[in-house]
This record gives structure tokens, sequence and C-alpha cells, in this order.
């Protein structure tokens, strides 16, 4: 058995625990962090990209027996799926998390996301509102690096300007602008974390267009520029350490993380506060595992609230060949969205839409460039009218994906498989989920405004997927609430049932919107670095060799 | 950096005139060249569309060596021999598709054999293989250089 001892022990090095960390290490809180996964060198892993022959998100990124995670082209790796839709966003375990293949969209929630329940008459109303949350987001903006254009309403307002200049829009941002003039359908520059120019000792976009799933040059914000900076305050990080267990006392508090290594050997965590910042599944499934004969349901969970309301943005994917060369494959995967389609009186019967425009061609839906000469040539297309078809046709190729809100529901919920294990004998996540009727009509509605957009283009060869596409934003696992018996955290994140445990992450939602999730995770963990360095300010330090 | 391509300018008139000038295709038979390598390089160049030169030796070899670990030995054989001239085969579509997309056939599975020489990259000589920077950063807000404005 090994003993690792801080003032904070935090699971999870992606976005939330790795800015915590950096946060609290600035308070002069000694932390340390338990990551499951291994420390990602940034060469290697785009070389496992480059040579991957199927590229998903996962492609650069080494699983291991004892740090496996679920995987874009079998979605019954790892999940055990429930039913009756599949769940379909993925996540890695990695030093730095999800960081590393996410897309870097940084779009903030609507006044209006805030009050779903009293506006619309659907979900729940977060016990915090939008002008309580937007301090961190302006701070959140400064410590991810965000790249906009401050002068542009977005619906949210904002205190503060982004701290870059706007990465360059694509020409095809340009063109839909264009053809959408005089439209209800406004193209805004997206918001994103990714350097428009040389910052804080990384370089500026060089239009690599891998974004998802690895930045080659770092432009991209990733968790390991927090990593790095709270290590150099004194912080640790244990990588390959997963944490099994969530051990508490008799009164109510956490008393240690159980942890285990790859060579079987394992040890305790022991903190005065501890954090778990593992995402929306992770987290849940590591309370739920951690029940005794005091907390039957698992720890944190007299709500019974732990697991369930399990969100993601289900994805209206759409295609076509715009009438004249848009020039895609170049650039960020998406430089502009729709973002005036997120709010309306609609929402009391469906969902609001956010569209991201996307750069990329058609790689999403079809394999885009790789797959282009095979289609081709059952088309009839041979040799130089080949060569020639390609490129034309990859010229034009457009693409829009417009993410749904998902409405909080208690049976969508990330329960503990009753037969299959992990290398560390934890169950496996089993996922139940069922993507209802009001996301279902947003999917419907997105179809009908992507044809609109498509015939302003021109555009010809026009497809919709059939069924709806993971965003690969979970959601809402550990809501955040006022009442206990409805609620897992309070909104500073602290558990409802144990003062010196807070989640963080995407969890916390109680509601989903249609913004990528990372900023409000990012605010919602700065905005908690108080609330829990005061909670360790008041938690007596242990009498060490008691 | 994206090797420095020609960038050349691609219309719809173009890409028409292109398509309507080429015959019935029945030109699958190579029977010139020293070796297997050389004439499956240019049977390669008659189907694919590129001149015989931008096709790598070493790639040439590769995907060769890949069809017959996969059972299409005899098939490339016939091609080369030039008694089979079925432009229209399955072997024939994965002989163009496995030089575009740089994915060759091989016993453990499709392998990436060819990341930035894949053909499509030099098809698409508007871009550059992904992973690559930009010939200047931001250049993708513009036309590609040579392109006529639509």
């Amino acid at each position: 058995m090994g003993e690792i001892e801080a003032d904070a022990v935090i699971v999870g090095s992606g976005f939330a625990g790795a800015l915590l960390a950096d946060r609290l290490a600035d308070m002069g809180v000694g932390c340390t962090i338990l990551e499951a996964g291994a420390r990602v060198d940034r060469g290697t892993a785009f070389r496992s990209y480059l040579g991957a022959a199927v590229k998903t998100p996962e492609s650069p990124y080494e699983r291991r027996p004892d740090a496996d995670f679920p995987i874009s082209q079998d979605s019954g790796h790892w999940y055990r799926q429930a039913g009756p839709d599949t769940f379909k966003s993925t996540y890695l375990k990695a030093v730095g998390g999800t960081s590393w293949h996410w897309l870097g969209t940084c779009v903030r929630f609507l006044p209006s996301d805030f009050r779903m329940r009293t506006l619309y008459g659907h979900g729940e109303d977060w016990p915090i509102g939008y002008d309580e949350l937007e301090p961190f987001y302006t701070e959140a903006e400064r410590e991810l690096g965000v790249a906009g254009d401050s002068a542009e309403d977005l619906g949210s307002p904002r205190s503060g300007s982004f701290p870059m200049p706007p990465v360059p829009r694509s020409y095809l941002d340009r063109v839909y602008e264009q053809a959408l003039a005089g439209t209800s359908f406004q193209v805004r520059v997206t918001p994103q974390a990714r350097n428009s120019v040389n910052r804080e000792g990384r370089p500026a976009c060089c239009g690599s267009a891998t974004c998802i799933p690895i930045c080659p040059v770092a432009a991209k914000y990733d968790a390991t520029v927090h990593l790095e900076r709270a290590a150099a305050k004194g912080a640790s990080l244990h990588e390959r350490t997963t944490a099994t267990r969530v051990e508490t006392d008799p009164d109510g508090q956490v008393s240690a993380i159980r942890f285990r290594r790859p060579d079987g050997t394992g040890g305790l965590a022991r903190g005065r506060i501890y954090i778990l910042a593992a995402n929306a599944v992770e987290t849940p499934r590591l309370l739920l595992h951690s029940g005794s004969a005091r907390l039957s349901g698992g720890v944190a969970n007299q709500s019974d609230q732990v697991g369930r309301n399990l969100m993601d943005h289900p994805v209206q994917l759409s295609w076509a060949v715009a009438s004249e060369p848009v020039w895609p494959y170049r650039g960020p995967i998406s430089t502009s969205g729709i973002e005036n389609l997120r709010d309306g009186s609609f929402r009391r019967n469906r969902s609001s839409l956010r569209i991201q425009v996307s750069n990329d061609g058609w790689n999403w839906p079809t394999g885009g460039a790789f797959t282009l000469a095979d289609m081709l040539w059952r088309r009839g297309l041979r040799a130089v009218a080949l060569r020639q078809a390609i490129a034309d046709h990859a010229s034009r190729q457009v693409q829009l994906s417009a993410m749904t809100e998902q409405l909080p529901e208690p049976q969508n919920r990330v329960t503990l498989d009753a037969r299959d294990r992990d290398f560390h004998g934890v169950p496996l996540p089993r996922v139940h989920y069922r993507v209802g009727d009001y996301s279902r009509r947003g999917l419907a509605s997105a179809r009908r405004v992507h044809d609109e957009i498509f015939a302003r283009l021109n555009a010809t060869e026009i497809h919709h997927a059939d069924d709806f596409q993971g965003a690969g934003h979970i959601i809402g696992t550990t809501r955040m609430g006022d009442d206990p018996r409805r609620s897992v955290v309070d909104r500073n994140l602290r558990c409802h049932d144990h003062p010196n445990l807070f989640l963080v992450g995407a969890g916390a939602f109680p509601t989903a919107s249609t913004a990528n999730p990372t900023l409000t995770i990012a605010a919602l963990a700065l905005r908690a670095a108080v609330p829990v360095a005061e909670t360790l300010s008041a938690v007596p330090a242990p009498l060490r060799g008691a | 950096m994206t090797a420095g391509k020609n960038v050349t300018t691609i219309t719809r008139r173009r890409f028409v005139a292109a398509f309507t000038a080429i015959p019935a295709f029945g030109l699958a038979c190579a029977r010139q060249g020293n070796d297997d390598v050389a004439r499956f390089r240019l049977l390669s160049a008659r189907l694919t569309g590129f001149p015989e030169e931008a096709l790598d030796r070493d790639l040439a070899l590769g995907l060769m060596e890949g069809l017959r670990s996969t059972g299409d030995g005899p098939g490339v054989e016939r091609l080369l021999s030039g008694t089979a001239c079925d432009a229209d085969s399955d072997l024939v579509r994965r002989i163009v598709v496995a030089w575009y997309s740089g994915i060759y056939p091989a016993a453990a599975g499709p392998t990436v054999r060819a990341a930035d020489d894949a053909l499509v990259w030099r098809a698409l000589d508007f871009t550059k293989p992904p992973g690559r920077c930009s010939m200047v950063p931001g250049d993708w807000s513009d036309p590609p250089v040579g392109a006529a404005t639509p």
C-alpha cells in the first residue's frame, strides 16, 4: 500500500481538475491530482493519428488495459449500452483528459439557459444565474486564451474583452454570410480557445485542420497548460493512478480516495478536501461504486440523483455540395456558427439549435477527402476525369452540424453494470439513454433549417444523417441545486451529503443549453475555487500518525 | 509545411471539359516496362490520371505487395500481363482508391502507407495534407492563390 497526502486531492486532470489545481495552488493550497491515464507525447500522438486508417477522435491516443475508455467506432466498447438509443459521446483517459481532442469552441450559455423551467416550462432552473457566473466566464476566457470578436453580440453580455482577436475566418464563412444576407440566419465568428497570435509560449494557429483529434502545434488550448502551471507552483500529479473508491467516515466526511496502479499496487490518497473532476460518466461511476453499509446507494447519493439526467447535445449532421467552390479543408475545423437560433419562445415546444459551420468538408459524415475517390469512381468517373472530379467536388463540399438541447430526464442515467468489470475490478458504466421528443423535434427543425441554408448556396447532393450524432458533450449526472432531495451538489459544487467533497465538470449542469460545455465547465471550476479554499480553512489538519 | 505544389485554377468549365473529353474507358492493360513495379506504375498512371513520375516507386511496390498479401496477386498479374482489361473491376477500383487514400491493403488490415503522399492531396491542389501548416497562417480566409473567385 502507498499513501499520497495533500491538502486537496483531485481526481482527474482534464479542464476542471487542471484549472482548479492551478487556482488552488495560487492560493497556497497543496494539491495532488490522481489521473488514470498516462502522459501524452504530442509528437507520438500526432504520428499515431497520421498512421490511423480510420481516423476518429481517439485515434492518436493509446488505450491501456488499466485506463480504457469508450471509442467512436464501437459503441459497445467500454459502455454497456442499455438503450433504447445508443449513447455516442466518448472521452479520453490521459493526462489532460479529453481536452486533447476537443474542438476548442468557447461559447457562453445564454442568460435564458439558466432559467429553462421558469421561461419555457422544461428542465430545471439553475441555482445561479448568468450574472453570477459572468465574471468567471470572463476569467475563463482569459485562462484558456479565447480568441473572439468582443464587439459581436452573441446574446451573452460581457464584462470584459476576449484576450485575443478572432482566429481568421475562413473563405467559406464569408460565402455563407453573403448567401444568408437578408435571411434570419446570422453567421457569427466563433469564440475559440485557439491562439490567433503567439501567446504565453504557444504559437498562433497555422491551419493544420486537425483540431479534432489533435493540434500538432499546441495552438489549441488543452489542460496540460494549467497542469504545467500548477506543477510549477508545487502541485503533484500521479499518472496511471486510478481512483477506485471514495472512502467516507461515519460523520459524513470523505476520508480518502482509494487508488490502484497498473502493477496491481494501490493505496490511499488522503487530504482535507476532495474534488472529483473525472467527467460526467466516470465521476458518477466512482461514486456509485463507493457504496457501503451506511451509504448503500453510493457516496453523495442520498438524493438518488447520482448518475441520472445524463445529457448530450444530439447533433443533426447535414452535408451538401455548393454550386461554386468554397475551398474547404483549410484552416481550423470551424471558425463560424449560427448563434441566433439558440433562444426563442419555440423552446416551449422544441429544442433550440446551435449550428456549427464546418471548414472540413465532408470529414465527419463520410471521411471526407480520403473516401472521395471511391465515391466518385463508383459514379463512373475514371482516370483524369476522376482526378479532376475529386478536386472539383472537394472544393465545393459544405457541412453543417446542429446541436440540440436535450432535457434532463431521470431515466437517462449511468449505472454500474452487473456483470462486466474493468482492469481494477470496478463495474463498467451501463448507460441508459433515450433522445426524447423535445430534442427529436429540434433535430427535425435542424433538417429544415439546413435545407434552407443549402438552398441559399444553390447546393446539390443534400444529405441529412438519418439519426442523431453524439456531440462529445457528456453532461448532467451530478446535478447542481439548492434542494438536497433533488440534487447532488450545491451552487458551489459541494456535495450536499459530504461537506469536504466537491464535484466539478459538466456533471453539475442542471440543463444542457446548446453551448459547447467547456467554457461553462471552466467558469464553474474557477468559481468553486474560493468555496473550496474556505472549506479547507475550516477543516482541521489531520493528526499525522494518529 | 506543405510541399511546394503548383496551385492551379479549378473551374467548373475546366472540370466539365475534362470530363467530357474522356472516352469510354478501356485502357487498363499495361504491357510495357521492365519489371512488375514499372508496369504497375504505368498501369496506375492510366488508372489514376496522374503521370507515372508522380507515382512513387516504393509506394507502388508497397501497394503491389499489399494486394498480393490479401489474395489479389493473380488479379494483379492478369492486369500487368494485359490479359485482363476490365477497367471497371473491383480490383481496379481498389487500386485507384488505395493510391488516392494512401491506405493500402495488408494482411493485418488496411494500413496507412502514404499520408502526405496520398494522391488525394495532389488532386486537391488548393490545400495541403491535414496536420501540415498552411503556407501562410490565415491564408484560409482567401481563395487559394490562382483560384478564380466565384
